[in-house]
């Protein structure tokens, strides 16, 4: 179609026949002219403004952000060992009980005469608990939360229970009773592994070992070893042979002489089991307080 | 009014009057462009030009709908940031100032599309422009131009008009037609010519009898 007559003539035909009438196309162009306005800046300035940005985050999370908690106590105790009540720190207490707060998500009433050791670090809360009672009371979802004793761990991720380290006589004794009032704990001893669920009981003790520890005093048939590690030393005693005292049984004579030329303060390595009571199968002085 | 924006769009001033601030040009940084009309001028300038544009880039052979469209606005854009465009009052020479973009827009638009089957030279749109401009046109609007059309589609017989409602009504193209009416394509085609010079005919006495 060269003919640009012939042209204008279809051109009005498809108006005037057709529907080839001309749409509203203002706003499309006014769209295109004047485009709403992006903020552009250039690739360092965004770089920096980002950097600026995360900077004030970064503090306003230090500022922010909740702390965790450190270790605190209350009641009545006594501090053994270190300044003021915090990881390291050892508290006993006499005839009141005294409550620990560790971490936000673990409480525990330390009952009267009672010797812990707070242990652990942020979300791991541990203590160590050297001689009597702790009942523990541990929030879900936080942490863990243990509670070790010379005869073994418990190991809690919620649930409220009570560690008894048991004693005879003033000596504490490498037994425990773990009861569980509340939900479930883990009792590793050096013997086993068992989950104990509310409810239970459990009495774990060692059946034997070795300590590695100093003398703190002896008897004619007895040593007492603090071993490394321990808040408090232990008694032992040498083994029984020969049945009863009146049929001529009495303490291993060897162990006793043996006993006998150690001096208090010497450091030793003592081998024990349990028959009633600990009692020494083997010992050898590592350095005696003699050649000091 | 007029505004200056840079492509940062950090840039961006608007000033009082029409089209005497060029000297503003070395001022803005490379690239900025400056636009010599506001929101409310370039609206007014398409809403009273448009419908003219899209008969005009179709008559110039613009195929399909939406290139016509997409020519049509970048006519306007091209208004929009030129200085030299005239001003309102003027309508008459604003338009054939904005048909002047179209034809430049066109050409450029046919010389991409070299598979196009349009075939477009700057003569020949320039003897298009001449007959949009004197025969069409004619010093107005064009509007007298359609009547006296309207007016002569009323003189075709029957067959005529069956040709024409087939083909523009109906949208039917030539091979539909050929099957429907019994003819070759080329029939319909040359049948088709004839009608349209019969109206172009028609029309041009129409008008010279008016004009008289």
């Amino acid at each position: 179609m060269d003919d640009p007559r012939n042209r204008l003539i279809d051109t009005l035909l498809e108006e005037e026949l057709g529907d080839a009438a001309p749409p509203d196309l203002a706003d499309r162009v006014l769209a295109r002219a004047f485009p709403a306005k992006r903020w552009r800046l250039p690739l360092p300035w965004l770089v920096a403004a980002a950097a600026a940005l995360l900077a004030v985050l970064g503090v306003a999370q230090l500022w922010l952000w909740p702390h965790y908690p450190e270790p605190s106590a209350t009641g009545s105790y006594e501090l053994v060992a270190g300044d003021a009540v915090g990881r390291g720190a050892i508290l006993r207490t006499t005839d009141q009980p005294a409550e620990l707060a560790l971490g936000g998500y673990g409480q525990v009433e330390i009952r009267p005469g009672s010797i812990v050791r707070i242990d652990g670090q942020p979300f791991a809360e541990a203590i160590y608990l050297e001689a009597g009672e702790v009942i523990c009371d541990v929030g879900t979802g936080v942490g863990s939360f243990a509670v070790n004793s010379p005869a073994g761990s418990v190991q809690v991720t919620g649930t409220r229970f009570t560690v008894q380290v048991l004693h005879k006589g003033e000596q504490p004794m490498r037994s425990m009773i773990v009861r569980v009032l509340m939900g479930a704990v883990v009792l590793v001893t050096a013997e086993t592994t068992i989950q104990l669920v509310a409810g239970q009981e459990k009495k774990a003790e060692e059946k034997g070992g070795t300590v590695v520890g100093v003398v703190t005093a002896k008897g004619d048939n007895f040593l007492e070893v603090k071993g490394d590690g321990e808040l408090k030393a232990r008694r032992y005693v040498p083994e029984w042979v020969g049945g009863a005292p009146a049929q001529g049984g009495g303490f291993n004579k060897e162990m006793v002489k043996t006993i006998g030329k150690i001096t208090v303060g010497s450091r030793v390595r003592l081998e024990w089991k349990f028959e009633e009571r600990p009692r020494v199968v083997k010992v050898e002085v590592i350095k005696s307080e003699d050649k000091k | 009014m007029f505004s200056i924006s840079d492509p940062s769009g950090f840039i961006v001033v608007h000033a009082p009057t029409c089209r005497q601030f060029n000297f503003l040009a070395p001022f803005v940084g490379p690239g900025a462009t400056i636009n010599y009309m506001t929101r409310e001028d370039l609206a007014a300038l398409v809403r009273s030009q448009q419908a003219e544009l899209f008969r005009y880039i179709r008559y110039l052979g613009a195929m399909g709908h939406a290139v016509v469209e997409d020519l049509v606005q970048e006519t306007f854009l091209a208004a929009y940031r030129s200085p030299n465009l005239p001003p309102a009052h003027d309508f008459r020479r604003q338009s054939a100032y904005l048909r002047g973009i179209a034809r430049n827009l066109f050409l450029a638009h046919c010389r991409q599309l070299r598979a196009s089957p349009i075939r477009a030279d700057s003569e020949a749109l320039e003897r298009a422009e001449a007959v949009w401009r004197d025969e069409f046109l004619r010093d107005g609007d064009g509007f007298d131009y359609v009547e006296a059309l309207r007016h002569c589609l009323t003189r075709l017989d029957d067959r005529q008009r069956r040709f024409l409602e087939l083909r523009y009504r109906e949208g039917k193209s030539r091979s539909e037609m050929a099957q429907l009416l019994a003819m070759t394509e080329d029939g319909i085609k040359s049948a088709l010519q004839r009608i349209r010079q019969l109206l172009g005919e028609c029309v041009q006495r129409r008008l010279a009898v008016e004009q008289v």
